[in-house]
């Protein structure tokens, strides 16, 4: 072996370190895309689309999803853009706190609202693709516009996760029967020209 | 041959420092991309449509629904105050006081972020049933063993995971400085 020169020993550690930088990001940035129990992964293994599911509560005894709060109800419903904008709905109740929010494919929570921002006692959104978004503009009428939150998605499918904190054990059972009526259903897709 | 092995070796060099800082940013042993509030650690952004990749990589690995920027968000410890790993044949007082937020819930998990098996079936504390002092203050008792007034039990030899969850916190873009007084903290007792 010859004997290592301080440049050698320098150009191998730069070398190196480059090369791990690019190792780095490239499994930082490759993560999402193949990460197999992932939330998507774990909420489509319990239902079918435009059906919710109510997730089992927090205990030592249900893995379903992990890092949940024992003390907020949960439930999920799968959603596809394919056959035109998800209309996501969840009644208030009782619940000291209630939100939905919105996944992507890809561990993105791209929107989320709570019950502050409910009108007419639901919590309501339109779910859509920026091509829907478009056709919908293009529809809309200017004197009479429509009321509805238009939330656009980053990919075609994803989830709605409704939230219902209950205030005191006791009220368990209400906050799960308030997250369990939270539905999603694909509405027609939107004429371009009336 | 030898500028072969030299190559080789060092490219197995870089994929194990590269896979290695990708494991410890992901884990927290990097502190990359994550908020501290004294023993309180939150990934930065991690329910923003606009999360850095660190904290979307963190939450699909994890598999957990992250709560969105606008709900809230979850503070883990996994220390005490003065930096000793959280044990649980320990007894610890949490307090006093919270964040301010609409709604809070203190809990104990494992690793896996599950909560811990224990006798008493109580997984959680919420910040409407303890009771305070005429302040507003308050303890919080983790511990095996059942203790007067507010109690979390604790159970098994190993580790755990203190999680602080804030709903509809007052401050969205929580700042570490300003707030690591608002934080409760966590002091250790004594052990079994």
């Amino acid at each position: 072996m010859k004997r290592l020169s301080p440049a050698r020993v320098a150009w191998t550690l730069a070398v190196v370190v480059v090369l791990a930088g690019l190792v780095h990001l490239t499994s930082t940035l490759a993560i999402p895309a193949v990460a197999e129990r992932d939330a998507y992964a774990r909420v489509e293994a319990l239902g079918r689309p435009f059906v919710t599911v109510a997730l089992p509560p927090a205990s030592p005894g249900s893995k379903a999803i992990p890092f949940a709060d024992p003390a907020v109800a949960g439930a999920v419903c799968l959603y596809d853009l394919g056959g035109g904008p998800v209309r996501a709905r969840a009644p208030l109740g009782r619940a000291g706190f209630a939100s939905l929010s919105f996944h992507s494919r890809r561990g993105i929570v791209f929107y989320a609202l709570t019950d502050r921002a409910a009108n007419k006692g639901r919590m309501e959104a339109l779910i859509v693709t920026p091509e829907q978004l478009r056709m919908l503009k293009a529809r809309d009428d200017e004197d009479n516009p429509s009321d509805d939150l238009r939330i656009v998605s980053p990919s075609a499918k994803g989830f709605v996760m409704a939230r219902a904190l209950s205030e005191s054990a006791d009220l368990v059972a209400s906050a799960q029967a308030q997250a369990a009526a939270m539905t999603c259903a694909s509405e027609p897709v939107p004429e371009a020209e009336k | 041959m030898r500028v072969y092995a030299y190559a080789v070796l060092l490219g197995l060099a870089g994929l194990a420092l590269g896979l290695w800082t990708t494991q410890a940013a992901l884990t927290g042993t990097l502190p990359i991309s994550v908020d501290r509030f004294g023993p309180w650690r939150t990934p930065a952004r991690a329910g923003a449509a606009d999360a850095d990749p660190y904290a979307r990589a963190r939450v699909e690995r994890s598999g957990e629904i992250a709560l969105g920027l606008g709900e809230g968000l979850r503070l883990a410890a996994q220390v005490d105050s003065d930096g000793r790993a959280l044990d649980a044949r320990c007894l610890y007082r949490v307090g006093p006081h919270a964040p301010p937020a609409r709604y809070w819930t203190l809990s104990v998990e494992d690793d896996a972020g599950f909560p811990l098996e224990n006798v008493a079936g109580r997984y959680v504390l919420r910040s409407g049933e303890i009771l305070r002092a005429p302040d507003g203050g308050f303890w919080i008792s983790l511990s095996a063993r059942a203790q007067p007034g507010n109690w979390l039990p604790l159970a098994g030899q190993g580790t755990f995971v203190l999680a602080l969850r804030l709903y509809d916190p007052a401050l969205t873009g929580l700042n570490a400085g300003a707030d690591a007084a608002g934080a409760p903290r966590i002091e250790r007792g004594r052990c079994a």
